[in-house]
């Protein structure tokens, strides 16, 4: 990490990128926009723009309090505004208040039917609620007239996860997946869920995806290494199928790319191996624990 | 200073024409593009008010969606893209995705019944022309009728006869240099060179911009760039755009969808899941050889 604060015209410049990518890391946002903030007539327009990220980045982190300033110096100049409303909303959220906060995002929702954050923020409340069933639902009526958002339906695939509704899960990765073909952790996901539904060959399949699509990948490799071991071991399920000597050959390939890997860590660190490396390790050689 | 030097006449221009013409011309110009930037702010409609018909979008997007199953069929395992087959073939003959129109009682194609949502977005898309078009033909019809049979300025660079028909539309000589050019010429120069200009007053992103005029006036050359950008390596069916100024009478945008819907279900007819190459096949030896040269290079 950078132990100089950015200048002012490159932490304007990363806070623009912040808002056009879907990254999200508050800590780095409010850090910014605080550093921009002292100096806010030098923005002009942006300034708005920035609050509002700012607000959101603090909420985000809980600061309930330093997001309302902001969202009140926004609420001076756009009096009335259904976006500053939001905001106002989201206060609500976070201090909990959903009732309050549904009611306001089917006001606005009135005000603006096209909406498409007013309807994924009452998603979002329905998700605090624990009304997982109803968010799903909602969820669902979303992707069936907008059904090109990917982190909808990765969200979609989350919700139905966590109420052990594996199958729909997967099948909202694949939209996803159709989506953002050549994004590793999608593929890595997709595995995931394969492998709790039992399809320890296709999670196999799709874990040697995410590695072949960015060879570093950590978990895709603990994936494959898993995968593999369980598939030599298991009975060929069709005569033509890899022979268990090619499997074996991946999985100790992974292995090794893996334990390279902790040794370069090692030597960047320059200290002794955690517990939890050592651990790592012992599985990796297949010394079982 | 010598009227005639050697071989070509030297021309000197009346320095009136500079303060009368040159200038004013381009502060005219200058300001009916700030004039079109603001107009078109003031006339815009809040964003997210637009009442957009979710059927409108979901029909299209349920399309984009069965092609963007054949364009990236091959990241699914197979028996996902058959099961997506096989729904979005039954979906489509079926017209799930359609909005539904009410048929009028006489079977033949009469007029459909106005569509609210559509004749919106026909208004302010036409509210935008008119606010790009008129100054236009304005300026044009003003200067031809005050300004013509001028020569303006002498660009600094030589140039090649070739050049004359565009530099000097208004006047006819034989061998005048292809470097001094009439008004109107200079009008349409400067029209299309004042973006980077209006983009330092107003900012990225103005109204002023005639980029988007030059798309809507030249189709062709508006879907070659886009088909440039995009991938066409499939078959794509034809979808009516949505955004131009369309005729009251919108039910032609509805039988189109019809059809691009009838022609994606004979595209997806002919998706033949097991020629596609899953990218599956194989990937447990192609990683293999990946890690392994990965491992050797450390």
């Amino acid at each position: 990490m950078a132990a100089v604060a950015p200048s002012f015209d490159d932490a304007v410049q990363e806070l623009r990128n912040q808002r056009s990518s879907m990254d999200v890391n508050p800590y780095r946002t409010v850090e910014l926009a605080r550093l921009v903030l002292k100096r806010g007539r030098r923005l002009g327009d942006e300034v708005w723009a920035v609050l509002e990220q700012s607000a959101m980045a603090l909420l985000d982190l809980g600061m309930i309090e330093e997001a309302q300033k902001d969202i009140d110096v926004l609420d001076r100049k756009f009096a009335g505004s259904t976006r500053v409303q939001k905001l106002t909303a989201m206060v609500h959220e976070a201090k909990g208040e959903f009732d309050q906060a549904m009611t306001l995002y089917n006001q606005l929702l009135e005000q603006r039917p096209a909406d498409t954050t007013l309807m994924k923020r009452k998603i979002a409340v329905l998700k605090s609620q624990r009304r997982t069933q109803d968010a799903i639902a909602a969820l669902n009526l979303l992707l069936d007239t907008l059904p090109s958002d990917a982190e909808a339906w990765l969200e979609l695939a989350d919700l139905y996860a966590s109420s052990h509704m594996l199958q729909p899960a997967a099948h909202a990765v694949e939209e996803a997946l159709l989506l953002l073909p050549t994004n590793h952790f999608v593929h890595a996901t997709y595995a995931d869920l394969l492998y709790s539904l039992g399809r320890r060959d296709l999670a196999l399949k799709a874990y040697c995806r995410a590695v072949e699509l960015v060879p570093g990948y950590v978990a895709g490799l603990y994936g494959v290494i898993k995968c593999a071991r369980e598939v030599a071991k298991d009975a060929p399920a069709t005569p033509d199928a890899p022979p268990c000597e090619s499997y074996e050959k991946l999985a100790k390939v992974a292995e090794q790319a893996l334990l390279q890997a902790y040794d370069q860590r090692a030597v960047v660190a320059g200290r002794e191996d955690s517990a939890a490396v050592r651990a790592a390790r012992a599985w990796l050689t297949g010394s079982e624990m | 200073m010598a009227l005639y030097d050697g071989s070509k006449a030297v021309i000197v221009l009346d320095p009136a024409i500079r303060n009368w013409v040159l200038l004013p011309l381009m502060a005219i110009m200058l300001l009916v593009g700030l004039v079109r930037h603001y107009v078109t702010l003031l006339l815009a409609s809040p964003p997210g008010t637009a009442k957009v018909d979710y059927r409108d979008t979901r029909q299209t997007q349920a399309l984009m969606r069965s092609v963007n199953l054949r364009r990236h069929a091959r990241h699914l395992p197979p028996d996902a893209v058959r099961a997506r087959r096989s729904y979005f073939m039954d979906a489509f003959k079926a017209g799930k995705y359609l909005k539904a129109t009410p048929k009028p009682v006489s079977n033949d194609d009469g007029p459909a019944p106005p569509d609210m949502a559509g004749m919106e977005m026909a208004m302010d898309g036409m509210k935008k022309n008119m606010a790009m078009m008129v100054p236009q033909a304005l300026i044009m019809s003003f200067l031809s009728a005050f300004f013509s049979g001028f020569l303006l300025i002498q660009l600094p660079f030589p140039l090649t006869v070739r050049f004359k028909s565009m530099l000097q539309s208004g006047i006819l000589t034989p061998d005048l240099d292809a470097t001094w050019v009439s008004s109107l010429s200079m009008y349409f120069i400067s029209f299309l060179g004042m973006n980077p200009v209006f983009g330092l007053i107003l900012g990225q992103g103005n109204a002023a911009d005639n980029s988007r005029d030059m798309a809507a006036m030249n189709p062709l050359a508006a879907s070659a760039s886009a088909s440039a950008t995009g991938a066409t390596d499939i078959p794509m069916p034809e979808i009516p755009q949505q955004g131009m100024p369309m005729l009251p009478g919108m039910g032609g945008a509805d039988k189109g969808l019809e059809k691009a819907f009838m022609s994606e279900t004979e595209y997806l007819q002919l998706l033949d899941v097991d020629q596609v190459l899953w990218i599956g096949e194989g990937i447990e030896d192609r990683v293999t050889a990946l890690l392994t040269a990965r491992v050797q290079r450390r």
